[in-house]
């Protein structure tokens, strides 16, 4: 078991702590996209106003901070439910876990410099 | 143990705790739904390419009430997840451990005045709005 | 005298069915004695483990209707019933869940006591001390609660990641491993972090908190595994900044 380890395969606990952290960083940007998204009529989802914020770089900057954490959370929470099933082939995991998330980042923030 | 018995065991309420297991299993499974709902989402943004062609008819087919009943579903299973994951937060740095119980329903009666909120928004404005 | 039907698994995991034995009750039965009391008087090929009948060598936990309970200090009249037949109170008895079963009621703890053992649960010194190791009674109090573990394995059962990931070193032996880090006289936290720190380690754990739930001492296993995530993610961002393997300066 652990005492076989390399210092690489110990990323366990920094996968924890950003689950906590991007947790908390959630419930910021949620808490704004929905209120932002819901709150005001139907102002803030014409395509015009979609357009005039996404051109704003804070804006911007925070759909970008946005899309990394909750494809984190996300993504590592699958992870942590596929490994508590008794998987036994951590490292395949771990990698399918970057490959998708990188993807996925990558699409997302393609899409806000596109749009 | 296989791993057909294991998520049968995963998916299991039986003797649970609704402040334990049960709530655990439900943090779960909405998570996944987020997660599911992320690419769905992402599809949906994919409308606003092309200098938003197709975006106008796909707004009027998700404002219309049963997208918009799926919408305040997909809230409660936001603020289900955001409430019961701030109470976990906690507890995973060993706050409020030994008074989880109380914790969480403190926390799921701010998620549902949170839901209900949100939901009264949403329906007076589909509603007034037309 | 009132009586209960105790609604029992039996057989092997090949072939198995409930069958259900009327057992008296008096003020005070225990599910353990109603055991006992069947098998002295109804049937005798009935499998289940027992010893001391008062809550301290922790043999005869079981699945008491669906929720794992040490028998010999559940009494009859204080359990929920999983449903009556004929008007008699129903109690349903299994072995204990996420355990590979052997027999009836009885599981095997094989693995359950290996990997308590890969832990580390003894007093580590660099040195052999000369003397007593001294301890005031503060110290003590940080971790007493956690010396009251009897090893019954009710933890275990009620932990839905150990019903679903076998390889999960599980509530028992994560409260084990930090009931000897919070010990003063002890010197080996380093070497038990980097066991509890692997993947099927303290990470698995979500804190769904069934196993303090379960536990009949009132040990509290989830709010120590809660600290040990805390000591070692603290070990291994050491390990990460500093190169070292053991963590030791």
């Amino acid at each position: 078991m652990a005492s076989t380890q390399s210092l690489k395969e110990t990323m366990e606990p920094v996968a924890w702590m950003f689950q906590l952290i991007t947790a908390l960083f959630m419930v910021f940007f949620l808490g704004v996209h929905l209120i932002l998204m819901h709150a005001y009529g139907l102002n803030n989802i014409l395509i015009q106003a979609i357009l005039n914020r996404l051109h704003n770089p804070w804006w911007k900057a925070f759909y970008i901070a946005f899309v990394i954490s909750i494809t984190y959370h996300g993504l590592n929470g699958l992870r942590g439910v596929i490994l508590d099933l008794g998987v036994k082939k951590v490292k395949a995991l771990n990698a399918a876990f970057w490959v998708v998330a990188i993807i996925t980042i990558i699409y997302g923030v393609w899409l806000l410099f596109n749009i | 143990m296989g791993i057909k018995e294991a998520f049968k065991n995963w998916l299991s309420i039986k003797g649970r705790h609704i402040h334990g297991g049960i709530a655990y299993l439900f943090h779960r499974l909405t998570g996944l739904i987020i997660l599911l709902y992320l690419y769905v989402h992402f599809g949906a943004l994919s409308q606003l390419l092309n200098g938003g062609a197709s975006y106008k008819n796909f707004l009027t087919t998700v404002e219309s009430p049963p997208f918009v009943a799926l919408d305040i579903l997909l809230f409660f299973v936001i603020f289900y997840h955001g409430a019961n994951g701030i109470r976990l937060v906690f507890n995973e740095f060993g706050i409020g451990t030994k008074k989880n119980m109380l914790f969480f329903w403190v926390m799921m009666a701010l998620g549902l005045i949170g839901w209900i909120l949100l939901t009264y928004i949403v329906a007076t404005r589909f509603i007034g709005g037309g | 005298m009132d009586k209960v039907i105790f609604k029992i698994k039996r057989g092997t995991p090949e072939e198995w069915q409930y069958v259900e034995y009327e057992v008296p009750v008096e003020k005070g039965t225990t599910i353990l004695d109603g055991l006992y009391y069947i098998r002295d008087n109804i049937d005798h090929t009935l499998s289940f483990r027992a010893s001391c009948r008062m809550e301290v060598c922790g043999s005869c936990a079981m699945m008491v209707n669906n929720f794992p309970r040490t028998t010999c200090s559940t009494q009859i009249e204080n359990v929920k019933p999983d449903g009556t037949k004929n008007g008699i109170k129903v109690i349903k008895l299994e072995p204990l869940s996420g355990y590979p079963w052997i027999r009836d009621l009885v599981v095997d703890f094989d693995d359950f006591f290996k990997k308590h053992e890969s832990v580390k649960p003894y007093i580590i010194r660099k040195e052999t001390p000369e003397g007593q190791l001294l301890q005031s009674p503060e110290q003590l109090a940080k971790f007493k609660q956690l010396t009251l573990c009897i090893k019954c394995g009710a933890c275990v059962a009620a932990c839905p990641i150990s019903n679903s990931d076998p390889l999960y070193l599980g509530p028992a032996a994560l409260a084990a491993a930090y009931r000897f880090n919070a010990d003063s006289r002890d010197e080996g936290k380093n070497k038990r972090l980097a066991v509890v720190s692997d993947p099927e380690g303290c990470w698995r754990c979500h804190f769904s908190a069934e196993c303090s739930e379960a536990c009949p001492k009132d040990v509290d296993p989830a709010s120590a595994i809660q600290k040990l995530k805390v000591q070692a993610a603290v070990f291994e961002f050491k390990r990460i900044f500093t190169g070292r393997k053991d963590g030791e300066k």
